[in-house]
């Protein structure tokens, strides 16, 4: 092979090179924007604006239905409140549609998509999750209760 | 007895350093006696290793609640299977496993290595005793297995009901047997260029490493996804969560080697850009178990916050500067012999198909990785919803289908227009068949990446056929061989070849069914009083009443359901819910009526006690594909790594390209 055509076949290959990565970068970018998603914790989407997605994470509060997958299932939905995980006083109401994951009960860490609409949170239909920190592990082992602790897929997805 | 496995753990370590050292040392002039030396210590680390693991599952069998692990991860009423997995049910169990593996496999390698690669063994044995320095100093000094409880609790908490199944009795051992593997061809390539032997030596010598590792690794992530799509009754298989992405990371990176290293072994191109995505690709794996281990992402597998994960990026760290550094550093050696010629011919769609890998799998990270990057930039944690995977993996998964198909089909260097035109006519004219019923099924122009994916798949699968029938077509024409002989021949005399070509189906069936389950899938709730019947998209379910159970375990309740479609029963099915009394956890036991076309899914949300039952039912067309071609894959990934007649020779040195036979 001639050193010009090597040249030449380099700077080709560069170009290309820097299409496709541009390609990518612009698929990546145009994608990531509809999909952005706040993390935050109850106390965080009270003082928030309206409109926004969020993903609020939290722990259920005392006073659960016991039949939330029913309830989920009606035009209704389920109605329960997520507390702040840091600061226990605070509390948000949640509406919610769907399926329920089978760890859902009161004090179970939980994550939900959703916005705020007249201080009530709408949560988008089947994005409930269900989580299970080693801090809830704790607090059930010394009430002496069992749970089964830290295991992969200890909840179910959205 | 725990003091056994404290101590078995503690001489792996001081086994898994010595042998660092004494293979470093023999590659000092006159010193080559103690490369012997180090890979003995390989096998003290696997005998102490295999030890404290067999310690562990004596404790879990003997009910040891003063051992925490089996207290917190097993029970007495656990069966004796479940015991067993219960190993890996625990952070320290199953780095502990990890660790197994690693000792089996670095045995393999240096058994298969006595008489081959004796220059660039040193370097692999201390990369690998490197990797079990890590793996044992934390098992022994921050997170160990053996620790203990006091007081003793009469009865251990019990594994989670989830993971009382067969998809979890494999799922993890399978993939880590894939992660483990992947540090062999990162070895291997480390000591190529420590010795500065970067010809294709090292990447013979790891060909079949990497495919079943990578084997390993597309088994263990479809298990997984079995295991959701089963046990976790939200009519899904993938959810694009971190720990899901952690094991599909590496899985793209091995991908695109597996096919990168191809260019290298026919036209020594792309040698640095090989070292890189073995590199990426071993890194990725440890980062997977970092992901799943470090709680820095929540996760609905969350294992809860740990401390390995300083521990883990440290080491993730020292892999990364590490390699590149040396990569630098031999920049100069690893110049290309050829350079690429024309965009249409096989290096260059190689090269197309690994840039669509790894950016798919940069994709995956940049969006895994992102509440972190933004709570590190902005302090808002921000997430990115599946929206962004799904538009970003449509197009690049569709892009990766017509690669599939076209690739093998054009030759090497360049392509004459006669030669394309030949090869590719009946593929076209397939794909234009497949475009009618591609476009009746997607009218309303919202499933267009559906329609794409049946007309490429259809595509392909004719560029596929088309590949074993001008085989064939060789062999039966001049050599006077039946067909099905021809068949035979051409996995006998080029498996690999062939093997990749089964892999492609399996590939296409995947893809293919994965876009027309997002595209026609169909979802709706039905409450139903006994003798009532509903309907979810043209099937009627009737309600044939409700049954209730109990024993010492668990609860369960069921609905029988007479499943019918245009009036005909085809059907019964039988959802439930099982509450263990044990841990008071749900457990949806969904059932699922599969056919080649559709899934029907049914969940139990509920049953009164007046009998009103509430039913989630999940129409999921083409599901049993996924599965269907996760199998093909494996035995496609098994022809081409069985062994067959090789040249064994003395092999200390293969030049490069003398075992490259038919390998077109």
């Amino acid at each position: 092979m001639l050193p010009s055509d090597a040249v030449k076949s380099r700077s080709r290959f560069a170009i290309a090179l820097a299409l496709a990565v541009a390609l990518g970068g612009w698929l990546i970018w145009t994608s990531i924007g509809g999909s952005l998603e706040t993390y935050s914790s109850p106390s965080g989407l009270i003082t928030s604006a309206n409109g926004t997605t969020y993903r609020l994470n939290g722990t259920v509060a005392p006073g659960s239905p016991a039949n939330a997958a029913e309830r989920a299932q009606t035009a209704a939905g389920l109605r329960f409140r997520v507390r702040d995980k840091d600061r226990p006083a605070v509390s948000v109401p949640v509406v919610y549609r769907g399926s329920v994951p089978d760890a859902f009960r009161d004090g179970r860490e939980i994550v939900v998509t959703g916005h705020m609409e007249n201080g009530v949170f709408q949560a988008d239909r089947g994005t409930l999750i269900t989580l299970c920190p080693s801090k809830f592990m704790q607090e059930q082992a010394e009430q002496g209760k069992t749970m089964p602790g830290g295991i992969p897929g200890e909840s179910t997805g959205t | 007895m725990t003091l056994v496995g404290r101590a078995a753990l503690l001489l792996a370590f001081a086994a898994a350093l010595y042998a660092v050292g004494a293979a470093l040392w023999s590659r000092r002039a006159g010193q080559g006696r103690f490369l012997r030396s180090a890979e003995r210590s390989v096998w003290a680390v696997f005998a102490a290793t295999t030890t404290s693991v067999v310690v562990m599952w004596t404790l879990l069998l003997a009910n040891r609640f003063d051992v925490a692990d089996v207290a917190g991860y097993s029970n007495l009423t656990l069966g004796w299977r479940y015991k067993i997995t219960a190993l890996w049910g625990s952070q320290a169990g199953s780095l502990l496993l990890w660790m197994w593996f690693l000792s089996i496999a670095a045995v393999l390698v240096v058994v298969t290595n006595r008489r081959r690669n004796r220059e660039l063994m040193p370097v692999v044995v201390a990369v690998l005793m490197g990797v079990a320095v890590f793996f044992t100093s934390v098992l022994s000094f921050i997170t160990s297995p053996f620790a203990t409880v006091s007081p003793v609790p009469a009865d251990g908490r019990g594994l989670n009901p989830l993971l009382q199944n067969a998809y979890m009795e494999s799922h993890p051992p399978l993939l880590y047997v894939g992660y483990v593997g992947l540090s062999i061809p990162f070895a291997f390539a480390i000591a190529a260029l420590v010795t500065r032997r970067l010809d294709s030596t090292w990447i013979t010598s790891v060909r079949r490493w990497t495919i079943l590792s990578w084997m390993f690794l597309t088994v263990g992530i479809i298990l997984g996804s079995r295991w959701a799509y089963e046990e976790l009754g939200w009519g899904g298989y993938w959810a694009w969560d971190p720990v899901e992405n952690a094991a599909l990371m590496p899985w793209l990176v091995a991908t695109a080697f597996l096919h990168s290293v191809m260019v290298q072994e026919r036209r020594g191109m792309l040698r640095i850009w090989n070292m890189v995505l073995v590199v990426l690709t071993f890194t990725l794996a440890l980062f997977g178990t970092f992901l799943t281990r470090s709680g820095i992402l929540s996760s609905v597998h969350a294992f809860g916050e740990s401390t390995l994960g300083p521990y883990f990026l440290a080491l993730i760290l020292v892999v990364l500067a590490g390699s590149f550094a040396l990569l630098i550093s031999r920049m100069s050696l690893l110049r290309s012999e050829n350079s690429l010629e024309s965009y249409i011919s096989r290096e260059a769609i190689f090269l197309y198909n690994n840039l669509l890998l790894v950016g798919l799998a940069f994709a995956v990270f940049w969006g895994t990785m992102f509440p972190v990057l933004s709570e590190a930039v902005q302090g808002q944690k921000i997430t990115v919803g599946q929206g962004f995977f799904d538009q970003v993996a449509a197009p690049i998964g569709l892009a990766l289908l017509l690669f599939t198909g076209v690739g093998p089909l054009i030759p090497w260097r360049t392509a004459s227009r006669r030669q394309l035109r030949r090869r590719f006519m009946w593929p076209l004219v397939v794909a234009a068949i497949a475009v009618v019923p591609a476009v009746f099924y997607a009218q309303d122009g919202a499933h267009w990446w559906a329609a794409a994916a049946i007309i490429l798949g259809a595509f392909t699968v004719a560029c596929i056929v088309g590949e074993f029938w001008r085989g064939m077509a060789v062999r039966h024409q001049l050599g006077g061989v039946s067909w099905p002989g021809a068949f035979g021949q051409l996995f006998v005399r080029n498996r690999r070849r062939y093997g990749g070509y089964i892999v492609h189906l399996g590939v296409v069936s995947i893809i293919v069914a994965i876009a027309c389950q997002g595209a026609f899938s169909s979802q709706g709730d039905l409450a139903l009083r006994t003798g009532q019947t509903g309907e979810v998209a043209g099937y009627q379910f009737t309600n044939e009443g409700g049954t209730r159970s109990r024993d010492d375990h668990k609860m369960s309740v069921g609905v029988s359901l007479a499943v019918s479609e245009g009036g005909d029963q085809f059907t019964t099915m039988v959802p439930g819910v099982d509450v263990f009394t044990a841990q008071m956890q749900r457990s949806s036991e969904v059932a699922v009526d599969s056919s080649p076309f559709r899934d029907v899914y049914v969940v139990l949300v509920g049953l009164t006690p007046d009998g009103l039952a509430r039913i989630s039912v999940f129409i999921n067309p083409m599901m049993m594909w996924i599965w269907i071609g996760g199998i093909v894959m494996v035995i496609g990934a098994l022809i081409a790594v069985w062994p067959g007649r090789r040249p064994r020779g003395p092999a200390a040195v293969i030049p490069a390209g003398a075992d490259g036979r038919v390998r077109e």
